[in-house]
C-alpha cells in the first residue's frame, strides 16, 4: 500500500487550520515587529516574507550551524505539511533568518498560518533534523578545501574581528554538526524565535486583502562605523587555478541605504567593461553589514596573472570616483541605470520581500526605492564617497613567483 | 476600429475570462489586442506603479534543412546589436531561438519604454556584423554541436527527437549547415522571417495603446521585400557517435497537441514515480515542446547491458504508474505543483511576457496562458488517464557500449 501523499497527510491539519485559525496578516493577533504590505502588479504568486532576527552570531561556541539547521528543520516541516499549492525556503543569515512563502493566490491564507504555526507552535520533528543534518554534513564535506568558500570564509573574519560570533562559519564544521544536538536547536528557538522581533513583507496580495501594515515601534540603530581606520592586506597562496580578490571599504555613517548602494552600484559599473575582459570570470559588489558599520566589498575572481593588475584597476576606479564623484550628464546617467537595476531586482517578488524585511529589521521601516533614487544628489554621492576609508585587501591564490 | 497616430487599427476581440481560472489569473489576460495594418499584432498587459516594463517580440519562420542553425546565429547578432546600447540604460535584453522563431526581450524603466522599442528594433533590424563576427559564431555553435553528439544523454535526446518527429528540422542545425550559413545566406533568412505583419508583440507597460503603438513603427520589413527559400539541398550530417560506457535507453511519448496542461501533470508524475521507486538507475524526464507536437520523454543510463533492461523497467513502470496510480488526491497535488510552477516563471514582468509571447507563439491564441491554466485546473484522473491512453505507444531508442 502506498503512503499517503503529504497533500493527504496535511489534509486534517489544514482543515483545522482554516476554521481555527486566522492569518496574522488579515487582521488577527500576532504582534509582529513591523509589517509591509504591497498589492502588486499583475502578481502571479503571493510572496511572503518572515525575517526572524536570528543567525548564525547566536550559535555556541562549537556548536556553529544550529541557527542554520534549525531553519532548514522547520522550513522542510513546512513543505511537508503544505500541499503543491504553496512552498516556503529559508535563507539563514549571520544575524537575520529569512522564511519566504510562495503561494497560488487562493491557497496564501492557510499556507501562511500553517507557516506561522511551524515556525512558533510546533514541535520540532527530529527525524527532518536528521536529515537536513546529514544533508548539511555532506555539503560541508564535500566543500571542504574549497578555495571560493576559504576565501569567503576569510573576507567575513577581515571585515571584522574573527574572534567576534558574526565571523563564524554559518553552516558550521563537521565537528559543530556531529556535537549539536535537537536540544541546542531548540534551545536556540525558545530563545530566539519570537513573532514579536520578527518582520514581515508580503506581495501580490492583490486588493481583497484586510491588511495591517505598520511600522516598527522601536528600532535598534545600526552601528556608523568606519568598520576600521587602518587598512591591512592579507595574502594566502594556494595552488589553485584562479585568483579571488576582495577589497574592501568601510563607510562611516550616518549615510542613507540608498545612496551606499548607488556607489556600490557606480563601482561594479566601472569595473565591467563591455566587451568582457575574459582574464575577469566574475566581480560583485555588495554591502556587508559587518558588526561596526557598513563595508563596501568588491570581490573578483580573475586568471592568476591578471590579479595584481585587477586589484589595481579596483583602488583606482574607487579612487578616481572620490577624488571626481559623477556631476552633470554623466550622473545623471549613472543614476538612470541604477534606477533600473534596482526595479527590475524589485521586479522579483522574493527579491522584494527580501530587500523590504532587511529594511524592516534595520530601520523599522521599509524605503521607497522610487523616491529615494530621485533624491539621490550628486552632492549626497560624493559625501557617500569620501566616507569610504582605507580598503582591506585580501588575495587568494598561486604563488606567481614560480610560473 | 479606432485610430491612432494617423494608423488605422483593428482591435480583435477578447477571449471571456475562462471561468475555471483563479481570479489572480487576470495577470495573464490581455488587456488590449491591437492587429497594426501591415504591422505586428500587439498584446498589451497594462500594468500600473510596478515601474517596470517588458516587451517581447516574436518574429515566426521554419528553418529548411540547408538553413538549420540560422535562427540561433541571427539570434546571436541581434544580441550584439542590443548589448552595447542596452547597457547604456541598464535594460536586460535576450533573443532566442523557440521551436516557433526567434523571440526577441527587453525589460528595463517603464520612463525608458520609448528606448526599450528602439532597442527591439535595433533586434529586428537587418544583421551587417563586423568581419569575423559570423565565423567566431558559427565556430562556438559548432563546438556545441559537436559537443552535444560527445554525450550520450544529449545524443539520446538527438536520437529520440529524430525518431519521433522525423520532418522537423533541428534548431542547432547540424555541422553541414553551419558550414553553409555564411553572411549573404543569414541576411536571405532574415529577408524572408522578418517582415513586421508576421510579427507579434507581448508588452507589460502602464503606457496607453496608442502611446505604445506609436513607439511601435518601423519594426521589420514591409511585406513586398520579402525573399524566396533557399534551395539549396539538405547537407545531411549528424555528426560523431559518442564513446559509451554505460547503457542508455529512452522513450518519448508524442502528444500532438502544444498546450495541452495534461502533459505537464504527467511528466510530473512520472517524475515522482522514478524518485519514490528509487530504481537504482539514473532516469530523467523532460517535457520537451518541438513546433507542432509536445515529447514527454523517460530517459536513462546504467552500467551494463544486464542494468539496461533494468532502465527499460524502471521507464516502463514510470509510465505505467502514472496511469495506474491516479488518485484524486494525487492528481490535486500534481495540478497545484505544475501550477505554481507555470506562475513562478511569470512572476516577473519579463517572465510574464514571456510565458504569455510563447503560449501564443505555439497556438496562436494571444489569451491561451490564462485557457492553459483554466485547463489545468479541469484535469481530473479520469481526464489524464484518456489522454495517456491517447498517446500512442511510445518511441524507444537505445545506446549500447
Amino acid at each position: 500500500m502506498r503512503a499517503p501523499p503529504p497533500s493527504v497527510a496535511a489534509g486534517g491539519l489544514l482543515a483545522a487550520l482554516i476554521c481555527g485559525c486566522v492569518s496574522s496578516l488579515t487582521g488577527q493577533s500576532t504582534p509582529y515587529a513591523a509589517v509591509s504590505v504591497d498589492n502588486g502588479t499583475r502578481a502571479t504568486l503571493v510572496v511572503i516574507g518572515a525575517r526572524l532576527p536570528v543567525g548564525s552570531v547566536h550559535d555556541v561556541v562549537g556548536l556553529e550551524g544550529t541557527a542554520w539547521l534549525l531553519g532548514k528543520t522547520l522550513a522542510a516541516q513546512a513543505n511537508a505539511a503544505l500541499s503543491g499549492d504553496a512552498g516556503v525556503t529559508v535563507d539563514v543569515g549571520r544575524s537575520s533568518t529569512l522564511f519566504t512563502l510562495s503561494a497560488l493566490p487562493n491557497a496564501w491564507g492557510v499556507a501562511w498560518a500553517m507557516l506561522e504555526r511551524t515556525l512558533f507552535d510546533a514541535t520540532l520533528d527530529s527525524t527532518s533534523f536528521e536529515r537536513e543534518r546529514t544533508r548539511l554534513s555532506g555539503q560541508v564535506l564535500f566543500q571542504s578545501g574549497s578555495p571560493a568558500l576559504d576565501s569567503e570564509g576569510r573576507v567575513v573574519q577581515l571585515v571584522s574581528s574573527p574572534s567576534n560570533p558574526w565571523a563564524r562559519s554559518p553552516r558550521g564544521t563537521r565537528a559543530s554538526l556531529d556535537a549539536l544536538t535537537i536540544h541546542d536547536a531548540q534551545l536556540l528557538r525558545r530563545s530566539k524565535y519570537s513573532a514579536t522581533s520578527s518582520v514581515v513583507a508580503a506581495v501580490g496580495l492583490g486588493d481583497n486583502a484586510v491588511l495591517r501594515e505598520h511600522p516598527a515601534q522601536l528600532v535598534n540603530s545600526p552601528p556608523q562605523g568606519p568598520a576600521w581606520t587602518v587598512g591591512t592586506r592579507l595574502d594566502v597562496t594556494q595552488e589553485v587555478t584562479s585568483s579571488w580578490i576582495s577589497v574592501a571599504y568601510p563607510l562611516q555613517g550616518p549615510l542613507s541605504r540608498t545612496a551606499m548602494e548607488f556607489v556600490a552600484h557606480l563601482i561594479r559599473w566601472r569595473l565591467s567593461p563591455l566587451p568582457p575582459d575574459p582574464d575577469r570570470y566574475e566581480v560583485a559588489v555588495r554591502l556587508v553589514d559587518a558588526p561596526l558599520g557598513v563595508v563596501i566589498v568588491v570581490d573578483g575572481a580573475v586568471a592568476p596573472e591578471a590579479s595584481k593588475l585587477f586589484e589595481q584597476e579596483v583602488v583606482r576606479v574607487v579612487s578616481d570616483l572620490a577624488l571626481d564623484p559623477p556631476a552633470g550628464d554623466v550622473f545623471t546617467w549613472d543614476r538612470r541605470r541604477f534606477r533600473t537595476a534596482r526595479l527590475l531586482t524589485e521586479a522579483t517578488p522574493e527579491l522584494a520581500v527580501a530587500r523590504i524585511t532587511s529594511d524592516l529589521l534595520r530601520d523599522g521601516k521599509r524605503r521607497d526605492l522610487a523616491e529615494d533614487m530621485w533624491e539621490i544628489t550628486p552632492a549626497a554621492v560624493a559625501g557617500a564617497l569620501l566616507a569610504l576609508g582605507q580598503p582591506r585587501v585580501f588575495r587568494l591564490g598561486p604563488d606567481l613567483r614560480s610560473r | 476600429m479606432r485610430v491612432v497616430s494617423g494608423i488605422t487599427l483593428v482591435l480583435l476581440p477578447l477571449a471571456p475570462l475562462a471561468i475555471h481560472a483563479q481570479a489572480s489569473d487576470a495577470a495573464f489576460a490581455p488587456d488590449t489586442i491591437v492587429q497594426m495594418p501591415d504591422g505586428p499584432r500587439v498584446t498589451l498587459l497594462h500594468a500600473d506603479g510596478g515601474g517596470v516594463a517588458a516587451l517581447r517580440l516574436s518574429v515566426p519562420f521554419i528553418e529548411s534543412a540547408a538553413e538549420a542553425g540560422a535562427g540561433r546565429m541571427l539570434a546571436a547578432l541581434a544580441e550584439q546589436r542590443m548589448a552595447g546600447p542596452a547597457r547604456q540604460i541598464g535594460a536586460r535584453v535576450s533573443a532566442s531561438r523557440t521551436p516557433w522563431g526567434l523571440a526577441y526581450s527587453v525589460e528595463g524603466a517603464d520612463v525608458d519604454l520609448e528606448y526599450l522599442t528602439y532597442l527591439l528594433r535595433l533586434a529586428t533590424a537587418e544583421p551587417r556584423p563586423e568581419r569575423g563576427v559570423v565565423d567566431a559564431i558559427r565556430a562556438e555553435l559548432t563546438v556545441d554541436l559537436e559537443r552535444q553528439a560527445e554525450s550520450p544523454g544529449d545524443r539520446l535526446l538527438f536520437d529520440l527527437r529524430r525518431a519521433a518527429a522525423p520532418e522537423l528540422t533541428p534548431l542547432a542545425g547540424s555541422p553541414g549547415s553551419l558550414r553553409l550559413l555564411d553572411e549573404a545566406r543569414l541576411r536571405a533568412v532574415w529577408r524572408r522571417s522578418h517582415q513586421s505583419a508576421s510579427m507579434s508583440l507581448v508588452a507589460m507597460t502602464a503606457a496607453s495603446p496608442p502611446a505604445l503603438l506609436a513607439m511601435l513603427e518601423a519594426i521589420g520589413l514591409p511585406a513586398d521585400q520579402m525573399a524566396d527559400s533557399l534551395a539549396t539541398p539538405d547537407p545531411q550530417e549528424t555528426g560523431a557517435s559518442p564513446l559509451l560506457l554505460r547503457s542508455w535507453y529512452g522513450e518519448a511519448l508524442v502528444d500532438h497537441a502544444l498546450a495541452d496542461p495534461h502533459a505537464a501533470v504527467a511528466a510530473y508524475l512520472i517524475s515522482q514515480n522514478i524518485a519514490r521507486s528509487g530504481t537504482g538507475v539514473e532516469v530523467g524526464v523532460r517535457l520537451w515542446q518541438l513546433r507542432d507536437r509536445t515529447l514527454i520523454v523517460v530517459a536513462g543510463a546504467a552500467r551494463s547491458r544486464r542494468a539496461a533492461a533494468s532502465i527499460r523497467e524502471a521507464v516502463q513502470a514510470a509510465l505505467g504508474d502514472a496511469v495506474s496510480s491516479l488518485d484524486a488526491c494525487v492528481i490535486e497535488d500534481a495540478v497545484d505543483r505544475v501550477g505554481r510552477e507555470y506562475r513562478t516563471r511569470a512572476r516577473s514582468p519579463g517572465g510574464l511576457v514571456e510565458q504569455v509571447g510563447r503560449m501564443a507563439d505555439s497556438t496562436g491564441g494571444a489569451s491561451d496562458a490564462l485557457q492553459y491554466l483554466a485547463g489545468l485546473a479541469r484535469v481530473t484522473a479520469a481526464s489524464l488517464s484518456e489522454y495517456l491512453d491517447g498517446l500512442g505507444p511510445p518511441f524507444v531508442v537505445e545506446l549500447l557500449p
